[in-house]
């Protein structure tokens, strides 16, 4: 019987990183996944014949370049196109549009307010310095600041150093930044309703808070963050849909000697005397290893696969209160012909861009304010690019696809989630879509809705979760997932883990699961 | 030497009262001395000797109708609080105590830091502190002070009006629900000066009865970018070598002090200073954490924007501390030399009676 | 869609190079004809027309309007006469230049500004406390700019052209139409700039073209602009300093002292944004100096030389960072050319001030046949041309 040196449970992208960058070292690795393919919530799919989508998460936005680089996944297939520009229509029939020509846009946002058009290059500037001062975080296993350890000390002194040397304006603006609301934020910038409501959305995505909530205007910052690795456009969507991530990195692990066996769900971790042995498949099959990395969602690793007798109380009662809470849905259109939007008719290039329904800080607030109290959002906030424009592979020639990513739509609905309240889901987006886009209800051929529930039934994301737990401001760097179990370890010696769950985590970023291969090879990163 | 204090509340009460032992003070202001309800602390008290400080400590402090029937009512005695609870969840009376406990330790914290100019976030002194809480006490903090107040409540407790009345102070005076970040913060700040298991703002009187003259002030006069005293309405001018004032910073540097010698990002900064009115100016004894949230629903929408010179700058993390109204003046010192801030717009705070008049004025004493 | 100018139609007609460029959003000509050497030399020898209506233009109104602009800039312009225009640069509190251009008095109360980048919101925000309304009037206002020693000639043709004095202007008619005349220029000549309401754009330029037509007038692209400017030793923003608003870096912004403009700045005053730290530059003195530069002609002969080739000179004014050297690197030029009129290789650069002065020698460095090489040059005067017409 082969013997592996690492064991990784699940082959999501930050499995298949993790996976990659330890064969890379020279490690025998076996990647364990418990669907038929690997990809977690980075996959593509044919749901309809002809129509192939991603089904799940749909732009790459934040994918790390040295990941790109290390891995070679061009090599591998991997071809990001940049979206182009964001369209926000209006109820009005007019519409706010963001290009990524300086000119362009200037002229559009001074068609709504001069002094916004202004300040959009300084806000610029200063979110990019402040991507900068976070872009060295990212890349850390971050210290424990209650941790007497020499090691972690000698992090965190440097870590001191390190906010010093920013220097104290750099400071406060960082601090403002980490504490306050996406739209307070914003006021303090801009005017246009359309222009804040647009960028105070990337603050709420996978949340449970509203855009006026403290804490939401962090999120703000990773649209710049793209920019600092001499990526002009941060948003980008991968040849082929988000699958063919996952498919070239698990092609570069397996280039590497990594083993991938699909349709292997991990029943447990087995424990003994406080260390990793290796892990049970739900079949019964038993294979050993010294070192065990779990891609899995918090909860499930912690609760589910290790079990609370290994585990001490405290980091026991931490992983319960981490909070899930997923908030968003997917809707995927097979469209027979392209949407015609009211504001901007034709097939200008506003369509190879997203679309975002956020009209208003207002009615972002109201879609949360349905939320809050357990029902779907009636009019909701979307986000909506369609792939077939930038890759014409995804649907058949001259029909397309679109990618509707939705909020809220909580996990936790009054009455819990059924077909009804799917199908209702499906129709208050594309009821409130077609407001904007009157021939859309006609051209739609095939629909498919994805629910929280749907997503942690698919993909085992707890309570459907995108970021494998949510993005606040109490989840994240040394709190994420547990005070003092925040470098990938855990309690039990040789087990790690690598998933979202941990810092830096959320979205397709791959950061989480390279910092946890250099953890497990005990480098820095 | 000559001081100008303007104000009518505690704080500039209190920096006349320390500048007086080295200057010859005038007190101004243009607003009847409104009755101030917060916590004095201890150093406070002692520079108001002879006021008079009613001290108002309920042993009842919270009465809420139970939706079965009944009230649940929280008590100054822990074992009184615990017996109420326990009648509505014995897991929450079990809770109670170490939860109670544990916000103390925290609050103890913040009373520290209250009693000073806000500190350096980077400084050792501020680690060492921080460090002095213990492990469990630096986890609860840091993961406490961005928090909702909903989710800490909801960490501890599993009573809906046990958390609705704890909820309602994490919004008292902030225009949030209890489902915002930052409100568990607020929530810890109403908790400074109270006993543990005490969690309404604490609520002492001091009238400020003071020799105050009753004379709007026009203007701050300003020359060579050094506050020379101030010009009264009715045209007088009074010259001062300090001029302290426990205004809104809004309405001391944009409107009494020509913006013209401060820095237009400064300018910029302090017009952004948010000061919105809030669902809830009191302590209200909620029957759930939806009722407040509710409440607050409806005050949202409001089609104020940045309402400027409201009383009181909020108390949100990005307005608290070392970035409180703006990190430029924290502490307490402005552009213009010779001018200092006081007052609840200041660090600590609403609430802390006293207590940046009392730091405001030995900064500036110290110069 | 990159915006037109009000005279676009007309340009466009004209541009027979099909080379154009950008310029604050605008689509401008870089030269209309396929060399822009005719043009160049109708500046310095008959008149050149240039379309400048993508200047960002401001109106500021009111009682306050003297107190603002004394707040922004660097100049007295409450002191400034009605009539009287003033080249200013303005800063940020750290007294780091944000932009230049001029600031005209039309009244008591009302001045128009000219800037290179967007400035309502800084004007704005200036404002607070002041009785005072600031106007973007860019897109509702063209301009045109007549260069060249044949230019009054012109505007006398088409009526009543006051006697203007050199940074003076005035309100007049130009065959009829309401236009304001101001004596400014980007070329160091003879020239008038005309500002007129975006309906009249069409008949003026038409009108200016007529009149000239015996005066050898033609229409000038940014190409021929930019030799001129700075054989007159001009600076522009973003190619010869960074505006302290899009800086990155600290290193990166320059104060009005930097770039030769410590005769704009006026101490006197009681206060303006960034007054405190200019005091203080203007105390220790500024670390850097804006200078002129010429190439040592027998020096670049030689190098060109060494290599069997006949000297060779850039055929436009270049953009870019030049490294210049003494002992060490002493600073860097950002633009330059060949004069066709001094017949001189020049450039413009910043300089640490200890190697500043005039006739110091230096190196600049050069790229003869893919090596990158060195050749003799030294700071001089600015401007590089400079012809009596100017001011008389």
């Amino acid at each position: 019987m082969t013997r592996y040196d690492v064991i990784v449970i699940g082959g999501g992208h930050n499995g298949l990183v993790c996976a990659a960058y330890l064969a890379r070292a020279g490690r025998k690795v076996l990647v364990l996944e418990r669907r038929e393919r690997v990809g977690g919530a980075a996959m593509s799919e044919e749901v309809f014949p002809g129509f192939r989508f991603s089904v799940f998460s749909y732009v790459v936005s934040l994918l790390r370049p040295e990941i790109i680089r290390d891995l070679e996944l061009p090599r591998y297939g991997l071809h990001i196109l940049p979206l182009e520009s964001t369209l926000t229509p209006l109820p009005n029939g007019d519409y706010l549009a963001q290009w990524s020509d300086h000119d362009q846009n200037r002229r559009e946002l001074a068609r709504h307010s001069l002094r916004d058009a202004e300040a959009y290059d300084e806000f610029g500037l200063v979110l990019h310095h402040m991507a900068r001062a976070i872009k060295p975080l990212l890349a850390v296993a971050p210290p424990d600041p209650t941790s007497l350890r020499r090691e972690q000390l000698f992090d965190l002194f440097q870590l001191r150093t390190y906010f010093k040397d920013l220097g104290t304006k750099r400071f406060h603006a960082l601090h403002k930044l980490l504490t306050m609301s996406a739209a307070d934020y914003l006021d303090e910038w801009f005017e246009t309703e359309a222009l804040k409501a647009t960028k105070s959305a990337s603050g709420i995505i996978g949340t449970m808070l509203g855009p006026r909530s403290p804490g939401t205007a962090y999120v703000l910052l990773h649209h710049y963050m793209g920019e600092l690795d001499g990526v002009f456009r941060a948003w980008g969507f991968a040849r082929g849909g988000n699958g063919s991530v996952s498919a070239a990195i698990a092609a570069s692990a397996q280039a590497r000697g990594t083993e991938i066996r699909t349709s292997s769900p991990v029943s447990n971790v087995i424990v003994r005397s406080g260390k990793v042995r290796g892990v049970v498949l739900e079949g019964g099959e038993e294979i050993e290893a010294d070192l065990v990395v779990s891609g899995a969602d918090p909860r499930r690793t912690f609760l589910g696969l290790v079990g609370e007798q290994h585990l001490p109380g405290e980091l026991v009662e931490s992983i319960r209160r981490f909070r899930f809470r997923g908030s968003s849905a997917k809707v995927n259109l097979a469209l027979g012909e392209l949407p015609e939007f009211t504001c901007l008719p034709g097939r200008g290039p506003h369509l190879r861009g997203a679309t975002s329904i956020s009209p208003s800080v207002d009615y972002l607030e109201r879609a949360y304010d349905d939320a809050k109290y357990g029902e779907i959002s009636r009019r909701p906030y979307m986000d909506i690019v369609i792939p077939s424009m930038l890759d014409p592979a995804m649907a058949p020639p001259g029909k397309h696809v679109m990618s509707i990513f939705v909020q809220y739509a909580p996990y936790h609905l009054n009455g819990g989630w059924t077909d009804a309240k799917r199908e209702a889901l499906g129709d208050a987006v594309v009821d409130t879509l077609s407001e904007y886009a009157p021939n859309l209800k006609g051209a739609i051929l095939h629909r498919q809705v994805v629910t929280p529930a749907d997503i942690e039934r698919i993909v085992g994301l707890s309570e459907g979760n995108i970021f494998q737990g949510e993005l606040s401001l109490q989840q994240m760097f040394f709190l994420r997932p547990a005070p003092a179990w925040s470098r990938y370890r855990t309690p039990i010696r040789g087990l790690y883990q690598c998933g979202s769950g941990t810092h830096p985590g959320g979205g397709v970023m791959g950061a989480s699961g390279r910092n946890a291969a250099f953890a497990v090879l005990g480098e820095p990163p | 030497m000559t001081a100008v204090v303007i104000g009518a509340g505690v704080d500039a009460l209190v920096a006349a009262r320390l500048l007086s032992r080295s200057h010859s003070v005038t007190v101004l202001h243009d607003e009847n001395p409104a009755e101030e309800r917060g916590w004095v602390p201890p150093p406070v008290r002692t520079v108001l000797k002879n006021i008079a400080v009613n001290d108002e400590e309920p042993d009842r402090w919270a009465v809420a109708p139970l939706p079965q029937g009944g009230r649940l009512e929280l008590w100054r005695d822990m074992g009184r609080s615990v017996d109420s609870i326990h009648r509505v969840s014995e897991r929450d009376a079990a809770r109670w105590p170490d939860f109670c406990a544990r916000m103390a330790r925290l609050a103890r914290f913040l009373e520290r830091i209250y009693l000073d100019a806000p500190p350096d976030p980077l400084g050792v002194r501020f680690a060492v502190r921080a460090r002095l809480l213990g492990k469990e006490g630096l986890v609860d903090l840091m993961r406490l002070l961005p928090m909702p107040i909903a989710e800490l409540l909801d960490d501890w407790f599993e009573n809906d009006t046990l958390k609705g009345i704890l909820g309602a102070a994490g919004i008292m005076g902030l225009r949030q629900g209890p489902r915002s970040g930052g409100t568990a913060f607020l929530f810890l700040h109403h908790h400074v000066g109270s006993p543990p298991g005490v969690f309404p703002p604490p609520r002492t009187t001091v009238v400020s009865e003071t020799d105050a003259q009753k004379k709007k002030v026009q203007r701050i006069l300003v020359n060579e970018g050094r506050a020379r005293g101030v010009v009264l309405a009715v045209g007088t001018e009074i010259a001062a070598d300090l001029v302290i004032s426990a205004l809104h910073p809004q309405r001391t540097l944009l409107e009494l002090v020509d913006p013209v010698w401060l820095d237009p990002e400064l300018v910029r900064a302090i017009r952004h200073i948010r000061s919105r009115a809030p669902a809830f100016t009191t302590f209200v004894d909620a029957p759930s954490l939806d009722h407040l949230e509710r409440a607050h629903d409806a005050s949202k929408y409001g089609t104020e924007g940045i309402t400027a010179l409201s009383p009181v700058a909020e108390l949100t993390l990005d307005q608290a501390l070392w970035m409180r109204p703006v990190p430029e003046l924290a502490h307490y010192r402005t552009p213009i030399k010779g001018l200092w801030l006081c007052g609840p717009s200041m660090h600590p705070g609403p609430g802390i009676l006293g207590a940046s008049g009392y730091n405001a004025a030995r900064a500036a004493l110290r110069g | 869609m990159l915006k037109k100018t009000p005279f676009h139609e007309r340009t466009a007609a004209l541009c027979e190079s099909h080379s154009w460029r950008r310029w604050a959003g605008h689509v401008v000509a870089s030269s209309y004809e396929l060399s822009h050497e005719r043009e160049y030399h109708c500046i310095r020898a008959a008149a050149a027309l240039f379309d400048i209506s993508p200047l960002y233009k401001y109106s500021i109104r009111g009682r306050d309007a003297a107190r603002l602009l004394d707040r922004v800039t660097t100049r007295d312009v409450s002191r400034s006469q009605v009539g009287q225009v003033l080249y200013t640069g303005w800063c940020d509190g750290a007294g780091k230049l944000l932009d230049d251009g001029t600031v005209a008095r039309l009244g008591e109360d009302a001045f128009l500004m000219t800037a290179a980048d967007p400035n309502l919101r800084w004007l704005q925000d200036n404002a607070v406390g002041l009785e005072v309304e600031v106007e973007d009037i860019s897109e509702s206002v063209g301009a045109l700019s007549l260069q060249g020693p044949q230019s009054r000639r012109i505007l006398e043709a088409l009526g009543e052209l006051p006697a203007l004095k050199y940074f003076r202007r005035a309100d007049t008619k130009l065959r009829g139409m309401p236009v304001s005349v101001s004596r400014t220029g980007y070329t160091g000549d003879l020239g008038y700039e005309i500002w007129v309401s975006r309906d009249n754009a069409l008949p003026l330029w038409d009108a200016l073209m007529q009149a000239g037509r015996g005066h050898g007038i033609m229409p000038a692209g940014m190409l021929a602009l930019d030799m001129a400017r700075i054989e007159a030793g001009l600076m522009l923003l973003d190619v010869d300093y960074v505006s302290a608003r899009k800086a990155l870096i600290e290193s990166q912004t320059s104060s009005p002292y930097e770039m030769d403009l410590a005769w704009t700045v006026d101490l006197s005053k009681p206060s303006f944004v960034g007054k405190s730290s200019l005091e203080e530059e203007a105390r220790r003195g500024p670390q850097w100096r804006f200078v002129g530069i010429e190439v040592d002609w027998s020096s670049l002969e030689r190098l060109y030389a060494e290599v069997g080739l006949a000297t060779r000179v850039p055929q436009a004014a270049w953009r870019m960072s030049v490294p210049l050297y003494a002992s060490e690197q002493a600073g860097y030029a950002t633009s330059g050319g060949w004069s066709p009129v001094l017949k001189k290789y020049i450039a413009l650069a910043h300089l640490r001030a200890e190697w500043a002065a005039p006739g110091t020698a230096l190196e600049m460095e050069i790229t003869v046949e893919h090596r990158r090489l060195r050749a003799a040059a030294r700071v001089v005067k600015k401007p590089f041309f400079d012809p009596e017409r100017k001011r008389a």
